[in-house]
């Protein structure tokens, strides 16, 4: 394995929530076998034992700061943290934001970070990609599968 | 200054399920409003439960919440298997409480540490805590996912187990599969035991209130999965199925949760508190032993240290999960046959944060003809006012910042779920 972990987050019925999910199964089929992707909706903080030994870690997910639909977002997490209105809290307890923040104070960040953040435009239920974030997508997991692919 | 009104406020509640705000005036010495505003947005279950198969009960209302699941699904099929006339027990009932025990392993341990200790050591969050005690952090993540992997191998999954049916599971796991646990669980129940002493440390302001406690009558054992009774330290001790004849649901405008009351006597308390307080004497040794050794006496009436009791049935979960380990022999079957009948139960289960009463009634070919479900925050909410009530009259000297605190830690005392709460919105439109 190559300690690379790629971790797709977001909820698959609500509209664009599900591009984080939909960005790491499309890597997965892009990526070599080495490259652990993982498409999850399970509690955020569980991601603190998915990265658990990994160098590198690339995080994909919806985010909603009122920019342009379609419009990605890019942190280096280890430079900087996830500006608030980016990443805004989850009403379930431990948000991604609260995920990365307390595995940096805990110092259980991966040497290597990155978040890939797509705004979203719409979040209704059942709903699939809206537009904007649908046209986003295949740019963003090319870029991704080729930064992934630069470190093996 | 006499008249001087002054308003203590929350707009957004954090570190709570749910959104919810507080909002108290004072005019003067008086308290003239206390409100714990809920304005999560309704969430209709009951209404679209109807027209439903019962079996599918158990998976609808599990998704009511991510925190507490199981409660949902063990409340939901005893009240099926009760109209149905069905009784699972035997080990396929200790799997159903080891389930549970998962369930408040993972709870508990994340109010604990990571919602509730953030208030006695006066940091924002559990971030801030990991800042400067990394190894309180470390604890606390280890034991919830200990209880997310119990949820795991009993339910299938951590969040919304898949594995729970009407009369029983799907598959039941291997001893081994259990065994395999053991060592983890070992750690869960010594560091839980760690975990009452170092809430004891904490600081509790001076205040207790005289609570009427509510929890379930599970006959002969500490209540967890479920009970057919239920009781309250003011006498009552009554069939499930005389729940709301006793308990009124309310409906108020600053609410999107129905507020609970005694119909005779008014607000109570479910929860940690109400079960250690009624049942204290059904606790394990080695929960007792915890609670002795901080001298915790066997009714608290400190809302504040819930924290305490709740670390103490920390204890509790893990010492059962371990037993019902111990003595597990995998059923033959995995779960009773349940056949539909025409009628109306209720069924119950503790939740996390207190009992969690539903009450179905189906026709003869299983479709549900209705639905009422009562979480427990939505019981403890005009117990939650009452507590501000209480709390702020005693002390509207402290400075506004920290009496702002202690109120909303007076709200977080009850590890209050408002998703589960806000099922029920009555919509008025008015014409002109």
């Amino acid at each position: 394995l190559s300690g690379i972990l790629v971790v797709g987050t977001g909820n698959s019925w609500r509209g664009d929530d599900a591009v984080g999910l939909e960005a790491a199964t499309a890597l997965r089929e892009w990526l070599p076998q080495s490259v652990r992707v993982l498409a999850t909706e399970a509690e955020q903080s569980s991601l603190l034992d998915e990265w658990e030994g990994c160098d590198t870690v690339f995080i994909i997910d919806a985010v909603h700061s009122n920019a342009e639909p379609g419009t990605i977002h890019r942190v280096d997490l280890n430079a900087e943290t996830v500006p608030h209105a980016v990443l805004k809290g989850s009403t379930h307890h431990f948000s991604l934001g609260d995920t990365i923040e307390l595995a940096r104070a805990l110092k259980r960040l991966p040497a290597t970070a990155r978040f890939f953040g797509i705004e979203g435009a719409a979040y209704a239920p059942g709903e699939p990609l809206s537009p904007a974030v649908a046209a986003a997508l295949p740019a963003l997991v090319e870029e991704i599968a080729k930064e992934v692919e630069g470190l093996l | 200054m006499a008249d001087e009104t002054r308003t203590i406020k929350t707009d957004y509640l954090a570190r709570v399920e749910g959104e919810g705000g507080m909002l108290i005036r004072l005019k003067g010495s008086e308290i003239e409003e206390v409100k714990l505003n809920i304005f999560e947005p309704p969430r209709f279950f009951e209404a679209f439960l109807r027209g439903r198969y019962f079996a599918e009960a158990p998976d609808i209302t599990a998704r009511i919440c991510g925190i507490c699941p199981v409660a949902y699904q063990m409340a939901a099929s005893h009240s099926m298997e009760a109209i149905c006339g069905a009784k699972v027990e035997g080990q396929l009932n200790a799997l159903r409480r080891l389930l549970y025990c998962g369930e408040w392993i993972e709870s508990h341990a994340l109010h604990v540490y990571m919602l509730h200790a953030p208030d006695f050591l006066k940091l924002p969050s559990a971030i801030e805590i990991a800042a400067v005690a990394p190894e309180v952090v470390e604890k606390a993540l280890r034991l919830k996912k200990i209880g997310n992997h119990v949820m795991t191998v009993v339910g299938g999954r951590e969040i919304h187990p898949i594995n729970v049916r009407v009369g029983g599971f799907y598959r039941t796991p291997s001893k081994a599969e259990l065994e395999a646990m053991v060592p983890d669980l070992e750690w869960a129940l010594e560091t839980s035991v760690e975990t009452v002493k170092w809430a004891n440390t904490l600081d509790f302001p001076d205040f207790e209130m005289d609570y009427e406690f509510l929890a379930l009558d599970a006959g002969g054992v500490y209540p967890i999965e479920g009970g057919d009774r239920f009781a309250t330290n003011r006498g009552l001790n009554a069939p499930l199925d005389e729940f709301y004849d006793h308990v009124a649901e309310d409906h108020v405008q600053h609410a999107n949760a129905l507020h609970g009351r005694m119909r005779e006597r008014g607000s109570y308390l479910t929860g940690p508190m109400a079960r250690y307080a009624l049942w204290y004497d059904l606790l394990g040794d080695r929960a007792k032993a915890a609670a002795e050794e901080i001298g915790l006496p066997k009714e608290v009436k400190n809302p504040y240290k819930s924290i305490l009791v709740r670390s103490v049935e920390l204890v509790e979960a893990c010492s059962e999960a371990l037993r019902i380990i111990g003595e597990y022999e995998q059923p033959a079957e995995p779960a009773v046959e349940v056949t539909p009948r025409a009628g109306v139960a209720c069924g119950a289960s503790e939740a996390p944060r207190g009992t969690l009463c539903h009450r179905y009634r189906i026709d003869d070919t299983g479709i549900i003809l209705d639905a009422t479900i009562t979480p427990p925050t939505a019981q403890n909410q005009p117990q939650i006012e009452a507590d501000l009530r209480g709390f702020v009259s005693k002390f509207m000297d402290l400075p506004h910042d920290e009496l702002t605190l202690r109120c909303e830690q007076a709200i977080r005392n009850y590890d209050p779920c408002i998703s589960c709460a806000t099922h029920f919105l009555n919509l008025e439109i008015e014409r002109t």
